[in-house]
């Protein structure tokens, strides 16, 4: 048996947008959730330049990101929106999936101390490390 | 009810006329059917490039791999590689590069034989002495109150001049 389809009255001369909002939708929560993770684990700071870092490439595995702050409680990094301390973090670094390299994160201003503190608690940890700065060309 | 009219002419009944469609523009909203979208669509434009203008700030980042050296001490257990003077060089050395921030601000580089705040000569005295050294080895140790960027400028300059530059102590 033939069904009749129903046809919603339609204006003459009208574009049907339902389709567009749709899609505009699905791109604006798309948007959100990548702003809003990016937001989280990688706060804006105005990280080192250096034109030698062009030529390396990220770790294959998406790195464990570790945020230098300055004015925070002197040895402590952030890691995920936590405030770890230094042993904290090797714990971590110890018991996260093999393979996954270490990111540090850290303003240019950070003494090299703070910085260098993360790194060899990365080290100790068996953690690859790799140094965020700033893309410029 | 309209009265018929009749053509004159061929002597037969005209149909009924039909009324006039109205075109106002309430009659135009009559045909709609469900909620008007505009608005929303609008909206969600706006709020759409909003949110694709602002991912497209997020700067992107590159990545420095941090070659740092292994804890290879020499003989005594305790100190580094020495640093040699430019003019006795030994194959495959590993040159030690010190920056500290003086009591001015300035950066200060020591190492290869010299004493100096350029980043330049610093790199071009390592370039003189990677050309007479076999797989010669920088190696930057920054004082803990150099500011990070000071580290990274200097390994920038070393890496310019095709230095293998390390920074920082192994684990």
């Amino acid at each position: 048996m033939r069904l009749r389809t129903f046809h919603a009255p339609h204006a003459p001369g009208k574009i049907n947008v339902t389709p567009m909002i749709d899609v505009v939708m699905v791109l604006i929560v798309f948007y959100l959730l990548v702003g809003k993770l990016a937001g989280d684990r990688r706060p804006a700071m105005a990280l080192p330049t250096s034109a030698a870092s062009a030529e390396d490439a990220p770790a294959e595995l998406a790195p464990i990101i570790i945020n230098v702050r300055t004015g925070s409680v002197a040895g402590t990094v952030e890691v995920d929106q936590q405030t770890l301390a230094l042993p904290g973090l090797e714990t971590l670094l110890r018991t996260a999936p093999p393979g996954r390299a270490v990111l540090v994160r850290a303003p240019r201003e950070t003494p090299w101390g703070e910085v260098d503190a993360v790194v060899r608690t990365a080290r100790v940890a068996g953690r690859r490390v790799q140094l965020a700065t700033e893309a410029s060309r | 009810m309209n009265p018929e009219r009749i053509d004159q002419e061929t002597n037969r009944e005209e149909p009924p006329a039909r009324p006039l469609r109205r075109r106002d523009a309430r009659a135009v909203w009559d045909l709609h059917f469900g909620p008007n979208m505009t608005p929303m669509a609008d909206v969600t434009l706006v709020i759409l490039i909003f949110f694709m203008a602002s991912t497209a700030f997020i700067a992107p980042e590159w990545v420095l791999e941090l070659r740092a050296r292994e804890v290879d001490r020499r003989a005594s257990g305790a100190e580094p590689a020495s640093v040699e003077p430019a003019s006795s060089l030994l194959p495959g050395g590993v040159f030690e590069i010190t920056i500290e921030p003086d009591g001015q601000g300035t950066i200060r580089l020591r190492g290869l034989g010299i004493e100096t705040d350029s980043f330049e000569t610093m790199a071009q005295t390592a370039a003189e002495v990677a050309a007479g050294t076999a797989q010669a080895v920088f190696h930057l140790r920054p004082a803990p109150t150099t500011p990070y960027q000071a580290v990274l400028q200097a390994h920038e300059a070393l890496h310019a001049v095709g230095a293998q530059v390390q920074v920082g102590d192994g684990a």
